[in-house]
């Protein structure tokens, strides 16, 4: 059935899976499969070629492991200079954190926000619920299992954004560079951040949500 | 022959039969609320236009000057490409790397690919490798950044602001053009719709 709005299911009836019914679902181009009775090596989407699984492989234990390494980027990233920018002889460095109060300063408080909320915010927001959903998945968990779908649709889609700040210190080096007069320098903390950025990213498209419902259906079943 | 097919939930593994959609029309999983398919009126044609016209923006965003900057008399010019090798230059390798990657590559990627595929699709040939380069395409779209370097780029003057004079040059336009127009080719085709006809036509 097509179903134009999402509903909730009655409370006890048993939703076929593509798991529970034998086939594959390809991740690139949404083709469900039958995998052959004698498969020879890796199992492959018949439409597209990509590599097909029943759940995404190492799931749990790549997800951790690009979680965690992007937690020991964290705190460099933050306490760190992302850049030291020259004028006129002046030294400045600037934090992700003094940046946005630079801006606050200024009186650009929309731009303030929005730079507060890409770099502050969605890296806090990524690492809080990707580790949040990997406990709940670890230990079985059958709390709200849509409520973390969509937690984790959000963090997947945002993730990306946090990016900006790497930007504008490409930008500014790209358009300051005036010698002795005005010249601007990335720094440690660049690499850092990016690095939890790029990180996080690769921890989430790690991350298989229908791990999330496994779980329930173990206890249904 | 019925029309709706079989899909599984790409977030939960639900099973679904899914009909034919209205344009702008949604379907949603039943069970975690995961968007299963979307209705769309573009074709083929309409993404082969887009990406082409992307194709033009991409060029002169990598030719044409990015930014300038005027400071007591001095100017000093940037591409596109100025900010990369700036920090390749400073020793930040891996930062120019990735800025590369995501500002240039992925996106010039995109566009190419998807050219590769809709053109000889329209005109009713698969290319020799069609399906290896459309799931390219799809796995590049996290990685291109061109828009959130365009509000890099705004933020940027705005901090430049009391500094000196920023002057923005063709690129840059093209840069926001071309931003727009990959939006736009994703929008416009259900990618169910060309993998079908990819393969049917092997």
């Amino acid at each position: 059935m097509s179903s134009p709005a999402p509903c909730a299911p009655a409370m006890g009836t048993k939703i076929p899976t593509a798991r529970a019914a034998g086939l594959l679902n390809c991740h690139v181009c949404g083709l469900l499969s039958r995998p052959p009775a004698a498969p020879a090596g890796a199992l492959r989407c018949p439409r597209c070629a990509a590599r097909v699984r029943t759940r995404r492989a190492d799931s749990l234990v790549r997800a951790w492991a690009l979680l965690i390494a992007a937690l020991l980027c964290y705190l460099p990233a933050n306490l760190l200079p992302i850049m030291t920018s020259t004028s006129l002889g002046v030294t400045q460095s600037d934090t992700i954190l003094s940046g946005v109060r630079y801006l606050l300063v200024e009186g650009m408080w929309p731009l303030a926000l929005i730079v507060f909320v890409a770099s502050i915010c969605i890296p806090v927001l990524k690492i809080t619920v990707l580790s949040l959903l990997l406990v709940s998945v670890s230990m079985r968990w059958q709390w709200r299992p849509a409520d973390r779908s969509r937690m984790y649709r959000i963090v997947d889609l945002v993730g990306r954004w946090s990016m900006v700040d790497i930007f504008v210190v490409s930008v500014l080096v790209a358009i300051v560079r005036m010698g002795n007069f005005a010249a601007v320098h990335a720094e440690a903390g660049a690499f850092f951040f990016a690095a939890v950025v790029v990180l996080t990213m690769l921890a989430a498209m790690s991350f298989d949500p229908r791990l999330i419902w496994d779980a329930t259906e173990e206890r249904d079943g | 022959m019925s029309t709706e097919i079989v899909v599984a939930c790409p977030d939960c593994d639900a099973l679904h039969r899914v009909r034919p959609l209205p344009d702008r029309g949604l379907a949603r999983c039943r069970r975690c609320g995961a968007i299963l398919s979307s209705g769309r009126r573009g074709g083929i044609e309409v993404a082969l236009v887009l990406s082409l016209t992307a194709l033009v923006m991409f060029v002169i965003a990598n030719s044409f000057p990015f930014m300038s900057m005027e400071l007591s008399g001095q100017r000093v010019q940037s591409s596109l490409l100025t900010g990369v090798t700036q920090l390749w230059q400073q020793g930040q390798l891996a930062l120019a790397a990735l800025v590369l990657f995501t500002t240039v590559v992925a996106p010039g990627l995109q566009v190419g690919l998807m050219l590769y595929v809709t053109g000889p699709v329209f005109a009713g040939r698969v290319p020799w490798g069609a399906q290896r380069a459309f799931r390219a395409v799809r796995l590049l779209r996290p990685w291109g950044m061109a828009e959130i370097f365009l509000l890099a780029v705004i933020i940027s003057m705005v901090k430049l602001g009391d500094v000196g004079e920023v002057i923005p040059g063709a690129a840059l336009w093209a840069l926001a053009a071309l931003v727009l127009l990959l939006a736009a080719s994703a929008a416009v085709l259900e990618p169910r719709q060309l993998w079908t006809r990819l393969e049917t036509a092997r």
